[in-house]
């Protein structure tokens, strides 16, 4: 027995160092690099940890936090969504074309969430009704979407944005921007009705296990349909609002959306079904990312840059909650 | 010749193999039997390389050995026809001979080489098919066949038969002996692990018999008989932990009449009464699990209806509803393998019982407060866990069945089907299971067991139905009934009045 | 909604007499476009435009090869187009042509085994490593050629866009490319292991197989075969661009949906996914020539990629 000879006192020193260590691990990963980032800004860009700046980053924060909240929802429950970029493109075009000219205000956000969340219901068939490979299908799904836009603008930005949804993308109320107000009350509304409802429920255990799920009698394809439905519905909602932040159309943005969205669901603490942790850390990895990208605009990094710190964040987070799952 | 010394196994807590040693000469023939659960499958394994004995070890012509995989043990000269086969549906017969060692040719693969290697092999076992065919398109015995054809071209010493005439008809079995037979004339050592007691004293010239694990005896073929080989393998003692059987009445709880399913020719019949425990046993792989996974909703019923009788209701189930609608209407399943079938081991406690609850709510409907039910729960079945937050992952195997049957418990079932009770469970927590099972059934609900532990379904049930080939040949009183009793019944089909002894 | 009973685990399922796939509807579609564009179009059947399609469907043949190695792992790549356009990038740098050279192979082999050993050592899901490591390699790209340009070298310039006693040189590579992947399935070891693993890892592995290196070769060739399409790209538009690759990740993946690869891995092979590259290769065409909008082109692509896998059968739900 090699233990024999620590006395107790560095045996209890090392037992609590290690329940510390697996205290650490079961935070999401979001909120370490959020504190790196404000000892980072502190140093280099003290500018930005100050209240007005902090402001933009939440509005910044606002659409990849309310995809974010989308991924993370499909993610629960063992499946993606790659399709959100396509949904980014269309729900832009939806609100800077002339397709809904003259509607009132209220349709003119409704109407594209409920496009979107046809669009997730199409998803949802393939993926919970016909089985098919979510990667695939959203994957697909993403690229016709794209190709549709691009059809219906003929490759050209549409117009730009009605005064309405300017005022949701980039609007405040006293200093909060309503983008940031929409995005948290939406999360957080999704996150206290998936933690109280008999569906959310069904989420959990399909993403703990989806075979017992099946094998006591949950309605699993139904619940991954729904899941694929109200998950799009959210990534339609980002979308709107960045159409409202960008205030004009364009048929570029929701490329880099998939990566960010995925990166901040691992972020978030969570992969595949897997994974404790609650919605906080999704939007602490949606703020974190608009962090990020502000303090790399603020010291004058390029687009490739940017591009590899964001790839080697998703990798980073991978790595330590596949490590982080195997041990618990 | 190859001799094991000393090997065991055990799994965290739980024993499966213990310091067992025996051994096998060329050209002898030595069956390993006794009853489900008794370690042989587990030994065979260990020797083939499938898993590593925590001690003890082999010795395989006075050299001791040490097999990392199957493919290792192979090489080093053992072959195994395991019972789950180890071939991959996408190969073809040659890939799947040659897997892991093939040969070479100039240019790549040595693939004509191999397939006249191949066509050779097959020819000695008898298979006349076309070495290029995939795994996929042939029939279990002929699968089983690609498998001896394997060790033969590696020209394997030692080989190892796990039931290997658990799926085959007549013919193949016939033609499965003449092959062993091949084979022990060659010099081989051949190990045949088997229930059958008649192709034992056909086959073989050596027995030894396993129970819970450890060695009975080891006695050539000649001085036994079957009655005899029966005794060995049954007689253990089980302790008074069963809780009594008072609770039986005569009015009937659940009624299965005429269920057909996928792979049975004959379709079933039986009535569990209120208060009693209906217990299923059989053979391994004789249809005893599709019966009861059909009245759960987890696989196909061809035909049959299923009534169950609670709170003076009577109920017609839809068999082909799915599992959803068996649990909406108070049927409850708890499988064996309940990692893979039936927790959510990432999840806590809590969620593992109170889902069970939330699904008889509407889809879109909010959960009900579960932690007082949980708690209650937790408490009524001693479940031993720091809070009802633990990750059930974590807990023992005893609390891991108890938060299972809790979940259905919760969610007020009353028809309970269930594989395995205290598969992998300790002696305390299995005493406590049966006592909660014998409590549910005082409370009116019907319970129907399927369990391989021969004694643990006399224990627990009042009344046995044994399967075998898809039909249930004997139904007795568990009270009367002997575990070689079931045993017979079990291997021929025919209930025996006595037990020779 | 659905049967119940298909939730319960099972085997592969194969009920064919070969591993190769289902290519038969494939080479269906393929006929009757044909025949289709035969009929409707003038130019289908002249020289110039079969010039043209060879040329189209050349680079994408190469990636769907390699990406098809990975899916009949099990896995999936969607770093390919990234790969393509680094090694157009590395190619057209103002560096010498051995250099440039062995920097390729340097990265093929880095990209290869980050995502072979993530997934096969970490257990990660091959979307989320692919998807990561896609992303730092468009940045390098960027890095190394931020605009479209460059130069390619002398020794590339002459393997492109010229033929040789008539046949076009863009169709050596295309024979050139397949039989590699022929032989390499067909023919090595490492083909079936990569077959083997996609029937059953758990059993490929019991059989002695080392997963692991099997996995990170098969991605290591994946990235191979998308470099080559960079390289053939670069030289065909005679200069480099960093982000030309992009599209190529998800044709490459339509194609060898299409050409009968079951994306459960160990179903399919190279003569289907000729089969799905000729087939959007000649819809592409044929849409060009009938003056369909590219964008519609891009919906149909997708649609179709839409239909392969939605009436594939898997046991599976979910990712």
């Amino acid at each position: 027995m090699a233990n024999t000879m620590t006395t107790p006192a560095t045996a209890e020193r090392q037992s609590s160092l290690a329940r510390l260590g697996t205290a650490l691990l079961k935070l999401p990963p979001s909120i370490f690099v959020i504190v790196c980032l404000v000892v980072v800004s502190l140093a280099l860009v003290p500018v930005l940890t100050k209240l007005p700046f902090q402001m933009v980053i939440l509005r910044q924060a606002a659409p990849v936090g309310l995809v974010i909240c989308a991924q993370l929802l499909v993610m629960r429950a063992n499946s993606i969504d790659l399709s959100v970029g396509g949904v980014f493109i269309l729900m832009n075009y939806l609100v800077t074309s002339s397709v809904l000219h003259g509607l009132p205000d209220g349709l003119v956000l409704v109407l594209p969430v409920l496009v979107a969340m046809v669009i997730g219901a199409i998803n949802g068939f393939f993926v919970a009704v016909l089985r098919s490979s979510s990667v695939v299908v959203t994957l697909a799904m993403g690229s016709v979407l794209m190709g549709f836009v691009l059809l219906l603008s003929s490759g050209r930005p549409p117009g730009s944005a009605g005064d309405f949804i300017k005022w949701l993308g980039v609007g405040k109320i006293g200093i909060v921007p309503i983008a940031a107000i929409i995005w948290l009350t939406a999360t957080l509304a999704l996150e206290v009705y998936l933690r109280r409802s008999v569906y959310g429920r069904f989420v959990r255990v399909i993403g703990s296990n989806t075979n017992a799920a099946a094998l006591s009698g949950i309605p699993v394809a139904k619940t991954l349909f729904t899941t694929h439905v109200l998950s799009a519905g959210f990534a339609g909602l980002g979308g709107v609002l960045l159409a409202g932040y960008i205030g004009m159309g364009s048929v570029k943005i929701g490329t880099d959306i998939v990566m960010t969205s995925i990166a901040g669901v691992i972020l978030g603490g969570i992969t595949f079904g897997k994974g404790q942790k609650s919605i906080i850390g999704a939007i602490l990895a949606a703020y974190a990312l608009a962090y990020v990208f502000n303090i790399m605009t603020a010291l004058k990094f390029g687009e490739p840059a940017k591009l590899i710190v964001q790839g080697m964040i998703i990798f980073a987070a991978s790595v330590v909650a596949s490590v982080s799952n195997r041990k618990t | 010749m190859i001799e094991v010394e000393n090997l065991s196994k055990s799994y965290g807590q739980v024993t499966v193999l213990r310091d067992v040693s025996l051994g096998c000469s060329s050209g002898s023939v030595h069956a390993l039997t006794g009853e489900n659960g008794a370690g042989k499958s587990t030994l065979m394994k260990l020797i083939g390389g499938v898993m590593r004995p925590n001690t003890g070890r082999i010795i395989l012509d006075g050299e001791t050995v040490d097999f990392k995989t199957p493919r290792d043990a192979l090489v080093g000269g053992i072959s195994t026809v395991f019972q789950e086969f180890s071939l991959i549906e996408n190969l073809t017969i040659t890939e799947s001979i040659f897997l892991g060692q093939e040969r070479s040719a100039k240019l790549g693969l040595g693939l004509s080489e191999m397939r006249d290697r191949t066509r050779a092999v097959l020819n000695h076992v008898g298979l006349d098919i076309a070495p290029d065919r995939l795994i996929s398109t042939l029939s279990v015995a002929e699968q089983q066949m690609v498998e001896i054809a394997r060790g033969i071209s590696a020209s394997a010493k030692v080989f190892i038969f796990d039931e290997p005439t658990a799926a085959l008809g007549d013919e193949d079995v016939t033609k499965l002996k003449r092959l062993i037979r091949e084979l022990q004339d060659s010099g081989k050592s051949i190990f045949y692990v088997s229930h059958r007691l008649d192709e034992i004293f056909d086959l073989c010239d050596t027995i030894t018999v396993l129970k819970d694990g450890q060695h009975v005896a080891t006695r050539p073929a000649s001085e036994l008989t079957v009655d005899q080989l029966v005794t060995l393998m049954v007689g253990r003692e089980m302790g008074d932990w069963f809780p009594p059987r008072n609770t039986a009445t005569d009015r009937p709880a659940l009624s299965v009449e005429g269920l057909l399913c996928k792979d049975q020719t004959e379709p079933v019949s039986f009535t569990a009464q209120q208060g009693e425990i209906l217990g299923i046993a059989g053979l391994e792989g004789q249809g005893q699990r599709g019966i009861v996974r059909a009245l759960a909703g987890a696989e196909p019923a061809l035909a049959g209806t299923m009534i169950s009788h609670h709170d003076g209701l009577d109920r017609t189930h839809d068999l082909n509803a799915g599992v959803g609608s068996q649990v909406a209407s108070g049927v409850a399943f708890v499988p064996e393998d309940r990692k893979k079938e039936g927790l959510y081991l990432s999840l806590p406690i809590d969620e593992n019982i109170a889902i069970g609850r939330h699904q008889n709510r509407g889809f879109w409907g909010f959960v009900e407060n579960t932690r007082k039910i949980v708690r209650e729960m937790m408490a009524g079945m001693n479940v031993s866990a720091t809070s009802d937050q633990q990750i059930v992952g974590t807990l023992s195997g005893g609390n891991q069945q108890k938060v299972m049957l809790g979940r259905w418990l919760a969610s007020g079932a009353h028809v309970f089907l269930i594989e395995e009770p205290t598969r992998g469970v300790d002696i305390g927590a299995k005493a406590e299971i049966y006592a909660l099972l014998r409590e549910l059934v005082s409370q009116g609900k019907s319970i129907v067991v399927l369990s391989r532990e021969m004694n643990e379904l006399i224990g627990l049930c009042d009344r046995i139905l044994v399967v075998r080939a898809g039909a249930i040949v004997a139904e007795m009183s568990a009270e009367s009934a002997t575990e070689s009793s079931i045993l017979h019944a079990a291997i021929t089909g025919e209930t025996r009045e006595e037990v020779l002894a | 909604m659905t049967n119940p009973f298909d939730s319960i685990p099972g085997n592969l399922g194969i009920s064919t007499s070969s591993r190769k796939g289902g290519q038969n509807l494939a080479l269906l579609i393929v006929i009757v476009v044909a025949v289709g564009l035969t009929v409707s179009t003038e130019q289908f059947l002249s020289a110039e435009n079969a010039q043209n399609l060879i040329v189209q469907m050349t680079p994408l043949l190469l990636v769907a090869l390699g990406q098809m190695i990975v899916v009949l792992t099990g896995g999936l790549d969607v770093s390919v187009g990234a790969m393509i356009g680094l090694a157009a990038a590395i190619v057209t740098a103002p560096v010498e042509p051995a250099l440039a050279v062995l920097l390729i192979m340097v990265a093929v082999t880095v990209v290869g085994s980050i995502n072979g050993l993530t997934i096969a050592l970490l257990g990660i899901h091959p979307i989320i490593t692919t998807l990561s490591t896609s992303t730092v390699i468009t940045g390098i790209a960027l890095i190394l050629r931020p605009t479209p340009g460059g130069d390619v070298p002398g020794w590339l310039a002459g393997t492109a866009g010229r033929d040789i006693a008539g046949i076009p040189i863009e169709l050596l590579w295309c024979i050139l490319a397949l039989l590699l992947a022929l032989g390499l399935l067909g023919r090595t070891k490492l083909g079936l292991y990569i077959y083997a693993i996609g029937g059953s890892a758990e059993n490929a592995r019991l059989a002695g197989i080392n997963v692991v290196r099997v996995t990170v070769l098969s991605y290591i060739a994946c990235s191979a075969f998308a470099a080559l399409a960079g390289l053939f790209l670069a030289t065909r538009i005679s200069s480099g661009d960093a982000l030309i690759g992009l599209p190529f990740t998800l044709a490459s993946i339509t194609a060898v949906a299409l050409g009968g690869t079951q994306f459960t891995g160990g179903l399919g092979g190279a003569r289907g996914t000729l089969l799905g590259c000729m087939l959007l290769a000649f819809l592409s065409n044929g849409m060009n020539l009938l003056n369909v909008s590219p964008f519609l082109q891009a919906i149909v692509a997708g649609l179709l990629l839409l239909i392969a896998v939605g009436f594939t059968r898997r046991k599976t739900i979910g990712i």
